[in-house]
């Protein structure tokens, strides 16, 4: 019996909901394109349409979760950390572009900071796997590239939240793969091992 | 299994069970988790799960709270303090069996020359 697997269960169920960064990362496109005036999301009201869509495709996914995978309440030791992990991605994503807002380096601090983050957020609240190391390794080298000089610094921020919008797309449907991999498909319940008991 | 002394590991008959053992692991990282959501972690079936808790609602290691949800019925578990200190002194004493089977491995040979 795997003492650290059944103990990191919970853990990896919370984090590894990968369905669920979908619409965020739709969001964050649609703000990237928003920002950028393209096509009808010039107009403030299909960004916040979206909004009203993505929420409400977080409340289904959820519910999709719970009654497939159930419901649980982290520890407290856990939810003090996915706090304090919070904290510091949005002290470095507002960093990362406030570094595009007010100088003109050659690098996209905005895609540099959100591929930071999700590395950050997954190494300490899960473990890193392959699909996090490649997605937000490309970001990162994506951000860290000296190809964002004299692009300005509106498209240097609204670019580099499409990428981290993809990224976290791309992210959470893996995630939503090893959570599969993890605690088996979804509506598949009565198939365990049956050995496992009396 | 070794039990002659006070010093030497005594396992607990109730929790040893893979399937509570496995039960009460999953509890003691949360603060409660929901029936469907143990019978994914452990690979349960709806039975045997039922079973297991049902033993150890009764030996007052878990509390069971049978409540609605979304007008859907929701079975939500929590680890009482009995059971996390039942639990934690288990994997203790697994420990130390593992250690004393290890140490017992290592000076084989020697007792053989």
């Amino acid at each position: 019996m795997e003492r650290k697997s059944l103990e990191s269960a919970a853990v990896i169920y919370s984090y590894m909901r990968g369905l669920l960064s979908i619409p965020a990362g739709i969001l964050l496109v649609l703000a990237g394109l928003s920002n950028l005036q393209w096509g009808p999301l010039r107009h403030v009201w299909v960004f916040v349409g979206a909004m009203v869509l993505a929420g409400a495709a977080y409340l289904l996914i959820t519910r999709y979760y719970s009654a497939n995978y159930g419901r649980v309440t982290p520890s407290t030791t856990a939810q003090v950390r996915a706090v304090v992990v919070t904290l510091v991605d949005a002290a470095v994503v507002v960093g990362g572009v406030r570094l595009d807002w007010t100088s003109d380096l050659p690098v996209s601090g905005t895609a540099t900071a959100f591929a930071l983050i999700m590395l950050f957020a997954y190494a300490v609240k899960v473990r890193l796997r392959a699909h996090h190391v490649i997605i937000c390794g490309s970001l990162l080298v994506a951000g860290l590239v000296p190809i964002w000089g004299r692009v300005g610094a509106d498209a240097k921020i609204n670019v580099g939240l499409i990428l981290a919008g993809i990224a976290t797309i791309a992210t959470g449907i893996f995630d939503h793969g090893a959570l599969r991999r993890t605690f088996g498909p979804a509506g598949d319940l009565d198939h365990g091992n049956s050995d496992a008991g009396e | 299994m070794p039990g002659n002394n006070d010093d030497e590991p005594i396992l607990d008959r109730l929790i040893h069970e893979p399937g509570r053992l496995a039960i009460l692991t999953v509890l003691s990282s949360v603060k409660d988790a929901d029936f469907v959501f143990l019978q994914r972690a452990t690979r349960l079936t709806k039975g045997n799960l039922s079973s297991h808790l049902t033993k150890l609602e009764e030996a007052g290691l878990v509390t069971i709270e049978k409540r609605f949800v979304n007008r859907k019925p929701n079975t939500n578990v929590t680890l009482t303090a009995i059971g996390k200190e039942r639990i934690a002194h288990h994997w203790d004493q697994l420990e130390r069996l593992r250690n004393f089977s290890e140490k017992s491995l290592r000076e084989l040979p020697e007792l053989q020359e």
